[in-house]
């Protein structure tokens, strides 16, 4: 009767942790409400894969040699190889995308860059932290605020942090409402807050926002060729929508193939949160560290719009720089709120989202460039 | 100081320039392109 009892015997305490880590997240998904499309598959994952001889992932039997489990196969087929689960992905998010207000306000883009700074910055603290340079990069881009970057990054450098690194990542998106007003607080004045823009949108016609896709991918892939794949699968998205002749499968891109693979991504990445590789200290630093880098990204794109100002005859508020950051469009409804907060008359939301598009973009360039750049450096 | 710290400083740098070499440069083609918008719209006002 011993088989009975072999499961329960071989509990370690560490699996107990990481089903109620496994808990936590299924109910930050249910309770919360917090990115449930991603937190729930990997709430349950953790507990799929750290019961005893889970069938989940890949195990040795006696007698027959390795048997592969399904999490283990998706993680090789869907992330190990090519990184194709987050990289499809980026063909659903950019039929999502209106860069209308960005077309109409090109100096929108430059928050979308001022913004990734929490990256690298975190990526320096995490070097202090006793990380290597390819583990500090692969926490430092969690200040993407991009889920699939962050796990992209980190697949590519074969980080041992992956679970961790997704979980902070969709955490931290999902928790904007919370971080960025504290970040924002921190280095802004009531009064800047106050400021008001005026909104004058310039009509974009479709030619442009056809040829936009088109020139930006040419532009990033000549610049920073690493980032290819993500900025060409984003833009790819974007031009199916914009052309407007295949709006049946810009459809099935903005729901069907986002859902399919929101649906398998976040399982999948759990085959990475076995509790002998996730419970460790390691795992509260980087959770820290992504906490760090929102709020970096957040001061970095709240101070540039300030160095801006400086110079600009029309006062941009310095909290459109911090919708540069890629959580789209939490981000840009957190500006809206608090500029309404410090006085019910401001109207920020268009302009917040043109930055907060830019940062889509900026985002995936900054992925693209860590990978070009690390691999020079270790 | 710490070596690898040394190099996350450089690769601030070097990442920072990067970005907003690709960043600007995209401004630049959003300018272009709103003159495109702006030619486009007297033509379909006639």
């Amino acid at each position: 009767m011993d088989f009975l009892l072999g499961g329960v015997l071989a509990t370690t305490w560490k699996d107990l942790i990481m089903y109620g880590v496994g808990g936590i997240l299924i109910y930050l998904a249910i309770k919360k409400k917090l990115e449930p499309a991603l937190l729930l598959p990997m709430g349950f994952g953790a507990i799929l894969v750290n019961l005893p001889f889970s069938g989940a992932v890949t195990q040795f039997m006696e007698g027959i040699g390795p048997v592969e489990g399904i999490l283990d196969w998706l993680f090789s087929l869907g992330i190990e190889s090519a990184e194709a689960m987050p990289l499809l992905l980026f063909i659903g998010i950019g039929a999502m995308i209106d860069f209308g207000p960005l077309l109409s306000n090109p100096r929108l883009i430059l928050f979308g860059a001022a913004a990734q700074w929490g990256i690298f910055a975190t990526i320096s603290v995490a070097t202090l932290f006793g990380f290597s340079l390819s583990d500090a990069a692969s926490i430092g881009i969690i200040g993407a605020a991009d889920g699939p970057t962050s796990i992209l990054v980190s697949q590519v450098f074969k980080s041992a942090y992956i679970g961790p690194i997704a979980i902070a990542a969709y955490s931290y998106m999902a928790l904007v409402p919370i971080i960025q007003p504290f970040a924002i607080r921190l280095v802004t004045t009531k009064k800047e807050r106050m400021i008001r823009m005026q909104y004058n949108p310039k009509a974009v016609s479709k030619k442009a926002k056809i040829i936009f896709p088109i020139v930006v991918t040419i532009v990033a892939g000549y610049v920073a060729p690493a980032s290819v794949s993500l900025v060409g699968l984003l833009m790819f998205g974007n031009l199916i929508r914009e052309s407007t002749v295949l709006d049946s499968l810009s459809e099935t891109a903005q729901t069907t193939l986002v859902n399919l693979i929101t649906l398998l991504l976040g399982i999948t990445i759990a085959s990475t949160m076995k509790a002998e590789q996730f419970v460790r200290l390691e795992t509260v630093m980087i959770m820290f560290l992504g906490l760090l880098a929102f709020v970096f990204d957040s001061i970095g794109g709240v101070l540039f719009a300030k160095f801006l100002n400086l110079f600009s005859k029309n006062k941009i508020n310095p909290m459109i720089g911090a919708a540069g950051i890629s959580a789209f469009p939490m981000s840009a409804r957190v500006i809206q709120k608090m500029g309404q907060e410090a006085d019910p008359q401001n109207h920020l939301l268009m302009h917040a989202v043109g930055a907060n598009v830019a940062g889509q973009i900026a985002s995936v360039i900054a992925g693209g460039v860590i990978l070009g750049l690390v691999p020079a450096m270790l | 100081m710490n070596p690898v710290f040394q190099q996350s400083l450089t690769l601030m740098l070097k990442g920072m320039v990067g970005i907003f070499t690709v960043i600007i440069l995209i401004y630049f083609v959003i300018v272009l392109l709103n003159q495109i918008s702006k030619k486009e719209k007297p033509k379909n006002d006639q």
